[in-house]
């Protein structure tokens, strides 16, 4: 036997609305759909209901019933992000899910009851799919039934969570008006004219009169009043990534509104993301600006997190760096999920950073410096000192027993000058360096007269110098380099690693033995 | 509180019966046991790979302490930071290098034995950026920090006052080892440990005959503060270029040539992909001035990039074979 729960949110255009600004949830509001003298009320909030609007009034009709309503337009963005995150906490009770419409969840709930109160476990799931429902900012109602149909009127009944066993769903229905099965409009005009008026009424009349009376729409309508519907469950595939959004009510050209208002949309993905144990491994951005156009930004993050500080750190330097160019009318964030990494324990080997951690220092890291400048270092292959590669910061895991501590082989180190340093170098002969013989050794070095802030301070007499060693590299394309090199130990202090370029004849320092 | 007439009486000499009764504990006690060095375990401390400078240290870089390492240009300061990379990395632990002067060759980091797969390398530009993101690097857990500040003029200066205290607090809150490597001293009173290094002489080899080379240099540790346990407050470290038998196969002018185990012959053969003199057929006499091949530098240049063979097919297709 099937047993089915309906998640269902009433208002969904306004509690969708409503979880993107929680600010407005004691106010009157009413959310509008439609341009102009055609928009009309789609849903008001209790105290807006309370004063007499109803949907389909027109925002004059509103406005005159209570004038200090505050109105909102119709959010496709906000509608979809509550729509997936309604769809997570369902997912999050049972792997089978439907959407009948937005607002309006089914769930397979056979097998799920075992994880609950034992005495009344359909009753204590509806409770905890509720709450659920309410963390994730949407107010929810659950009807537990047989068939989606039942569920669905269950879900719309007080009080919630509304159970109906499979032997009492007719005589649930029984008693309901008719215009919850939501028949056509002729239809149902036709059977008040008969004088049927329940659910109840309409499933005690012969099904073969009724078809031949009312046609397949009618035998259609019967069946469901008899509590009998034959849609199977569908349940969806997730999608590939989580989004959060909303259409702002002005366009904002300042960058701190926006970031206060991202920071919401940030702290709900992530709280999605927690819920289904994911961690965010690229950040989408698509704003739309004002009057129109988008602009889109996606951010590498170099390990998945879910840390909304460090994403809107992120956000900030992306659009500190790249502006819009335009007011931002409205956004969308999307994340792509991936597994967070695990850290392995270990009791004598050396204590793994923890890979979110890692991943949050790294991003952070990012934020601050640029992607170019942290990672681990590579060699380049060439021959010259000043090129390297760096690649993603990505330790292999420690040893499980931690090994005897090394002793270094005291190498004599060289801090490389990038980019190096011009000097001017008075060799032995002072010969003009067209006709420098090779054989010259450097004895003064002087700094070139110019421009040298921030530059090492490399001059003085040679009181040893060695050399030179040749350095050719790249000889078989046109942008070959051939440098002569020396070390040279100033009299004044510091040894340094300096080169000629063979074809210009510039001295250059490139190293400092330190 | 009660307190007992006779302690009133002579309060200096009644202070242990006084602080046992009363379970108060005196200034003197107080201030006695913060400034108490104390003896640092294994897993307190980070190996320099230096034992010399190890021993000064008290056993280590120890966690939860600042070290300021201070020396003017070629003192051998970057050689310490790259022996305390080396070490830690050799470990298994990883380690984060904070390079303002962005001055690391990771070519000449990887002959020094460290493992660049756990070494985190960033390159701030200003000393602000510098210390904020060893401020990350505290936050993110990691056990071992370097900053090293890189050779005079520092971009930014010194930094301000309150930076440091507020980096000293985060070594001390996250129970991290905090190297700062400096030029001259930048951060008065945060430290607990400051070493001072002195360059003695540079070694070089030959003489007007034959090519100087230099083999190395020596220099002096002086500690000039320590909140740690009191150990020798001076020492003497040296530092080679490259080992020996590197030295000889790149430049055989220079003699003696030492000798060589077969399979240390062997692998150089097939590194350097070059004609290669063995033991005992190096020549007495020195050649006018030796002429080294592309390369040959003899701290970096025995490691030939390797040239896709594509590209070398093209260049000889093109040029014909080199000269």
């Amino acid at each position: 036997m099937t047993r089915l729960a309906c998640l269902e949110v009433p208002l969904f255009p306004l509690a969708a609305r409503l979880r993107s600004e929680p600010d407005l949830r004691e106010d009157p509001v009413i959310i509008l759909q439609g341009k102009a003298h055609a928009a009309r009320v789609v849903a008001a909030s209790r105290r807006a209901r309370r004063a007499g609007i109803r949907a389909g009034a027109t925002l004059n009709q509103a406005r005159a019933l209570l004038p200090g309503l505050t109105i909102r337009p119709r959010d496709e963005t906000s509608e979809r992000a509550a729509r997936e995150a309604l769809f997570e906490v369902a997912e999050s009770f049972s792997p089978r899910v439907e959407e009948e419409e937005p607002g309006i969840l089914y769930l397979d709930i056979i097998g799920c009851q075992h994880h609950f109160d034992p005495q009344r476990p359909e009753e204590d799931l509806g409770r905890h799919l509720e709450r659920a429902a309410a963390r994730a900012g949407l107010p929810a109602r659950v009807g537990i039934a047989t068939s989606k149909l039942a569920a669905r009127i269950a879900a719309g009944t007080p009080p919630t969570p509304r159970i109906v066993s499979a032997a009492a769903e007719a005589e649930f229905l029984a008693p309901l008006p008719l215009a919850r099965l939501r028949p056509d409009y002729r239809l149902l005009e036709t059977l008040q004219r008969w004088g049927i008026t329940s659910i109840g009424g309409l499933a005690r009349l012969p099904a073969a009169e009724v078809v031949g009376r009312l046609g397949l729409g009618g035998e259609a309508l019967h069946a469901r009043a008899r509590g009998f519907d034959p849609r199977p469950l569908v349940a969806r595939t997730p999608p590939p990534e989580f989004r959060e959004g909303m259409a702002l009510e002005w366009p904002l050209v300042a960058l701190e509104p926006f970031l206060f208002i991202a920071r919401n949309a940030l702290e709900r993905l992530s709280r999605r993301l927690a819920r289904q144990g994911l961690a965010c491994s690229r950040l989408g951005i698509s704003l739309q600006l004002e009057p129109d156009g988008h602009h889109e930004r996606s951010l590498a993050l170099p390990a998945p997190t879910r840390e909304v500080k460090t994403l809107l750190t992120l956000i900030r330097l992306e659009l500190e760096k790249t502006p819009p160019g335009a007011p931002v009318a409205g956004f969308e964030i999307s994340a792509h999920p991936d597994r967070p990494r695990a850290a392995q324990l270990t009791l004598f080997g050396p204590t793994e950073i923890p890979p979110d951690q890692l991943a949050t220092t790294l991003a952070r890291l990012f934020a601050l410096l640029g992607e170019d400048r942290v990672g681990s270092p590579r060699p380049a292959n060439c021959h010259r000192p000043e090129p390297f590669l760096l690649t993603p910061y990505t330790p292999p895991p420690p040893p499980r027993v931690r090994p005897e501590p090394a002793t270094g082989r005291s190498l004599l180190g060289v801090r490389v000058l990038r980019p190096p340093v011009p000097i001017e170098v008075f060799t032995a002969s002072a010969q003009p360096s067209a006709e420098r013989n090779p054989t010259d050794r450097p004895v003064e070095i002087a700094p070139i007269v110019g421009d040298q802030k921030g530059v090492p301070d490399i001059q003085g007499h040679v009181r040893v110098a060695s050399g030179p060693w040749e350095l050719e590299e790249g000889w078989w394309h046109e942008e070959s380099v051939q440098r002569e090199y020396w070390d040279v130990e100033l009299d004044r202090g510091g040894i340094y690693r300096i080169y000629r370029e063979v074809e210009s004849g510039e001295w250059r320092a490139d190293g400092i033995y330190d | 509180m009660t307190v007992p007439s006779t302690a009133t009486n002579q309060p200096a000499r009644r202070l242990p019966e006084i602080e046992q009764l009363t379970g108060l504990r005196s200034a003197r006690e107080m201030v006695r046991e913060r400034t108490e060095t104390r003896r640092l375990t294994l897993d307190e401390v980070f190996s320099t790979g230096l034992p010399d400078l190890d021993h000064l240290l008290c056993g280590g870089l120890p966690r939860g302490h600042v070290v300021e390492l201070t020396g003017r240009g070629s003192s051998g300061r970057f050689s310490c930071v790259l022996s305390l990379l080396a070490a830690t990395t050799q470990q298994g632990e990883s380690i984060a290098l904070v390079d303002l002067g962005d001055q690391l060759d990771p070519r000449l980091a990887t002959d020094c034995g460290v493992d660049l797969d756990r070494l985190l390398w960033t390159r701030p530009r200003r000393i602000e950026e510098a210390l904020s993101a060893a401020e990350i690097l505290l936050a993110g857990s990691f056990p071992a920090i370097v900053l090293d500040l890189g050779i005079p003029p520092l971009p930014g200066g010194r930094g301000r006052q309150v930076w440091w205290v507020r980096l000293a607090r985060a070594v001390r809150r996250h129970r991290s080892a905090l190297l700062v490597s400096a030029p001259y001293p930048v951060n008065p009173g945060t430290a607990s440990v400051r070493l001072e290094i002195h360059p003695q002489r540079a070694r070089w080899r030959g003489d007007r005959s034959s090519p100087h080379l230099l083999s190395g240099f020596e220099l002096r540790l002086d500690r000039s503060k320590s909140h740690l346990e009191a150990t020798p407050a001076s020492t003497r470290l040296a530092f080679r270029t490259v080992p020996e038998w590197q030295l000889y196969a790149t430049t055989p002018a220079l003699s003696p040539a030492p000798s060589l185990r077969p399979a240390e012959e062997r692998a150089l053969r097939l590194e350097s992909g070059r004609e290669f003199l063995p033991a005992g057929d190096a020549p007495r006499t020195t050649p006018s001035r030796p002429r080294p091949r592309v390369g040959s530098h003899p701290h970096w240049g025995y490691r030939r990039p390797a040239i896709p063979p594509e590209v070398a097919d093209r260049a000889l297709a093109r040029n014909g074979p080199r000269r």
